[in-house]
């Protein structure tokens, strides 16, 4: 049995008095010859075979998980480059259409609402005499047309009809 | 057993994932790992199935292994190995049983399967599991007191005692 480096005669002063912590030492070497001297128990050589099949397989089993941890990896990073890149190029296109529909808005008001403009105007002009003949025509806004006076008109005389021919009777 | 600097080389060359390494490292400590699992469960099949995981492990665990003391770091392991072992209610119930059909074996002189079975194991098999592994710890991992206190967490004079106490009695019923 290979001796360790460990003085036992120091180690052993520490707890016991020296003829004590001898008889100690003596003691558990006797015990430790008797234990050399019985019977090695030994692995069978198919038993280390078959344990060397496994570290293999194991090892394989690793270098596969590394693999796939390495392609995981570089899948992740790809994403987050790929997010990134999505990310700087649609902020800058916000960025642009942000700019452009300001510049835009303020152009379109001018054009629609400044009165200078003739076609505006123009377009003011039909919508005011289009209201005028209307209201001239009896029509307000908010009430029935003609066609509804029409059909009341009707009912009354059918009523009237009725009423005084009496040809319900027979 | 190679130098420090042979074994520390095995090792490097180990994490790096050469299986060959693991081979040499397999002849190199597999002999004593057997012995230590073989003398506390009596069985050879479950000691083979432990060297198997012991070594399956260190595939796994190798890579934290900081480089000071492998013996005591591979003992480390085997002991903990053995301890979940033990720790599954149904293998502590069959170890109890083989050994029980062990020793009826031996009393019997009938070896039955077991060849290997001989005076030391039945001896063994009467000492409390706790002294019986600081036993195979001292004999089969070849480390000092103080590595064996640091795996069993415990103050080094208690391990020392408890060592002095369980050989001298595994002595005195190999001599009766």
């Amino acid at each position: 049995m290979k001796k360790n480096k460990e003085n036992p005669e120091n180690l052993v002063s520490l707890f016991a008095d020296r003829n004590e912590g001898l008889r100690i030492l003596r003691e558990i070497e006797q015990a430790e010859a008797v234990l050399a001297a019985s019977s090695e128990a030994l692995p069978s050589g198919q038993a280390l075979k078959a344990i060397k099949q496994k570290v293999r397989a194991a090892l394989a089993r690793r270098q596969r998980r590394r693999m796939y941890a390495r392609l995981w990896v570089g899948a992740a990073a790809c994403a987050v480059i790929a997010a990134l890149i999505g990310l700087l190029y649609f902020d800058g296109r916000n960025e642009k259409s942000n700019r452009t529909p300001i510049a835009a808005n303020g152009k379109i008001d001018s054009v629609i609402w400044s009165e200078d403009d003739p076609q505006t105007a123009a377009l003011m002009q039909e919508i005011e005499t289009i209201t005028d003949e209307m209201e001239a025509g009896g029509l307000q806004w908010g009430q029935t047309d003609g066609a509804h006076s029409r059909l009341s008109s009707a009912v009354d005389e059918m009523e009237l009809v009725a009423t005084n021919l009496d040809f319900w009777k027979g | 057993m190679p130098d420090n600097e042979d074994l520390r080389r095995l090792i490097e060359a180990c994490k790096a994932g050469e299986a060959a390494a693991y081979d040499r490292l397999v002849d190199l400590y597999g002999a004593r790992c057997y012995g230590y699992f073989f003398r506390l469960s009596g069985c050879r099949t479950t000691s083979d199935d432990l060297l198997g995981d012991l070594f399956v492990k260190l595939v796994e665990k190798l890579g934290t292994f900081s480089g000071e003391h492998f013996d005591k770091w591979i003992f480390t392991v085997a002991s903990n190995l053995f301890r979940d072992y033990l720790r599954s209610r149904y293998r502590r119930q069959k170890v109890l049983e083989e050994k029980a059909v062990q020793l009826a074996q031996l009393q019997t002189g009938d070896d039955g399967e077991n060849p290997m079975l001989d005076k030391l194991q039945e001896k063994l098999g009467r000492l409390d599991a706790e002294t019986a592994e600081i036993i195979m710890l001292r004999f089969y991992g070849q480390l000092s007191f103080r590595e064996m206190s640091e795996i069993r967490g415990e103050p080094i004079g208690t391990t020392l005692s408890k060592l002095h106490r369980g050989l001298k009695k595994l002595r005195e019923m190999m001599e009766s």
